[in-house]
């Protein structure tokens, strides 16, 4: 397995490690949203860097030989891939979000409560608010989104460098 | 429009040129040994640049190296 399999194997397993629970925690207890996120961002910046310090270690013979190179047309051709997926993946996900938060508006409460004039006013003239945490709700599901098209990313380069080992 | 598939000869020029290792040509040409693993099993084709550095790994010309296959495709 190459170097670049490995990280990518890491990066998946991290992420999963990582925003699992935190996805879990942040729909269980919204409020808590900001030191939930905080925990779970140094907690992957500590993963990786783990990770990277230990493969330094690990390959620091090769690249005392200069054995470590660059990566060549087949890895930027994996990874192109991969960002194509993880890139129509994300752009679904906020397409559909979108879709859903227009959809989400009152527009009947709306244009019979005021006059059409005041409809770029804020929220509680339009005659409708929504709650915090239905907004964190809402931010999460994006975010989930992202963090789905990342996973995605890893994945596909995983499967490609598999179908090369395997095949 | 016939598939054109292209056969490549690197792993039984490996083994003429000293039982040079997958490791030992890529470091030689700058790719990885998937990458090597790959061109082998001919689940990838390389660019003409890489293609050249093979065949000048090998010190030989390209098309000893690479041969075109036709296989009849859909019509």
């Amino acid at each position: 397995m190459g170097f670049r399999e490995k990280n990518a194997w890491f990066c998946l397993v991290s992420i999963l490690v990582v925003f699992v629970p935190y996805f879990y925690f942040s729909f269980q207890y919204p409020m808590e949203h900001i030191s939930v996120f905080l925990i779970t961002v140094v907690g992957l910046i500590l993963l990786l860097a783990g990770f990277h310090a230990i493969n330094a270690i690990a390959t620091n013979s090769n690249r005392e030989s200069g054995a470590a190179i660059n990566p060549d047309e087949l890895d930027k051709l994996i990874e192109l891939g991969a960002a194509k997926w993880a890139g129509v993946v994300l752009a679904a996900t906020v397409l559909i979000w979108c879709w859903f938060a227009m959809l989400s508006v009152p527009i009947d409460e709306i244009s019979s409560t005021v006059n059409p004039p005041s409809i770029a006013g804020t929220m509680n003239e339009l005659g409708f608010t929504i709650s915090p945490v239905q907004g964190l709700f809402w931010v999460n599901l994006l975010f989930a989104g992202f963090v789905v098209s990342n996973l995605i990313y890893y994945g596909k380069i995983i499967v490609s460098y598999r179908g090369i080992s395997n095949g | 429009m016939d598939k054109i598939v292209i056969h490549n000869r690197i792993r039984e020029l490996r083994f003429q040129a000293g039982e040079m290792t997958q490791q030992s040509l890529a470091e030689r040409v700058g790719i990885t040994r998937q990458t090597v693993i790959a061109l082998e099993k001919g689940k990838y084709y390389p660019s003409l640049e890489l293609a050249f550095q093979i065949a000048r790994a090998f010190a030989i010309p390209l098309d000893e190296v690479f041969q075109i296959v036709d296989t009849p495709g859909k019509k």
